[in-house]
């Protein structure tokens, strides 16, 4: 059902995603996507944990909150460092590792990644599920990354992160679908899933926009 | 009384002349209020965009 949710309301993220990714100076903006992409990441953990704790909290009167932390605590250790590779591939790129690291984080980061907590604490932790089917639903292809590669010309180590992603998103696309299907959602739960999922399209919406100058 | 797909019609989130299948309608009636004020408030476009994704090869990735 969430799945159906998602694809019903993805037009517009995939129109902003298109724009950015078809633009004619991409290898001036790649970087920047890279930088963008990284304040996301490195909240991934921290989000995932903080979703664990509150499920933890929750889970011996809740089944849903029971299943979330049994999903939370397998895969945790599955995004461990994932930032630290975007920031390997941003200073690949030729940027300094500690302006990086000293740049303000972008808003629009910080919206999609705080609104989560929001809905992580003060609904319920089954939120970082529907945040986790948007953000991992689309993995790339490793031939279109190539491609990109080819007409940025930018080197390839630039891309790591992005390979390896599409590599393990299908799976972990799949392995998220089935963890849904198996929590004995109420309407309510399902009701605040399309919530997140929607929320989520659109902050992904607004950070790619501006990363292609322009806003809807 | 106004069903889901009149509602976000209404908002602009679906264009008047665009047509749906069968399964997004379902998916559509059997969203939550909370849920379509969602994508009313969002200004969320299940129009054209839409149509386009369906018909586009290109990949798209986030992360």
């Amino acid at each position: 059902m969430l799945r159906r949710k998602i694809r019903l309301a993805d037009g517009g993220m995939f129109d902003a995603l298109n724009r950015f990714w078809s633009q004619p100076d991409l290898t001036s903006r790649y970087p920047e996507l890279l930088f963008h992409i990284y304040c996301v990441v490195r909240a991934s953990v921290p989000l995932m944990e903080t979703a664990l704790g509150r499920a933890e909290e929750l889970a011996a009167s809740d089944p849903v909150a029971a299943g979330v932390a049994r999903y939370l605590a397998h895969h945790i250790p599955e995004e461990l460092h994932h930032d630290e590779w975007l920031l390997d591939d941003i200073v690949a790129l030729g940027a300094p590792r500690e302006a990086v690291l000293r740049r303000v984080p972008s808003p629009a980061a910080a919206a999609m990644a705080g609104s989560l907590y929001y809905w992580v604490i003060h609904a319920h932790p089954l939120a970082f599920m529907a945040y986790a089917a948007v953000i991992e639903g689309y993995p790339p292809s490793e031939s279109y990354l190539e491609e990109v590669r080819r007409r940025t010309g930018l080197p390839a180590e630039g891309f790591r992160t992005y390979v390896k992603h599409a590599r393990l998103d299908p799976h972990h696309a799949r392995e998220m679908d089935e963890a849904i299907d198996r929590l004995p959602l109420t309407p309510e739960h399902n009701s605040l899933m399309g919530v997140v999922a929607f929320q989520t399209m659109h902050h992904l919406t607004a950070l790619f926009e501006a990363l292609t100058g322009t806003r809807v | 009384m106004s069903n889901n797909l009149d509602k976000l019609k209404a908002a602009g989130v679906v264009p008047d002349n665009h047509t749906l299948t069968d399964a997004d309608t379902s998916t559509i009636e059997n969203l939550s209020d909370q849920e379509v004020q969602s994508l009313i408030t969002l200004k969320q476009k299940l129009g054209d965009e839409f149509v386009q994704r369906n018909s586009r090869d290109t990949p798209n990735c986030f992360l």
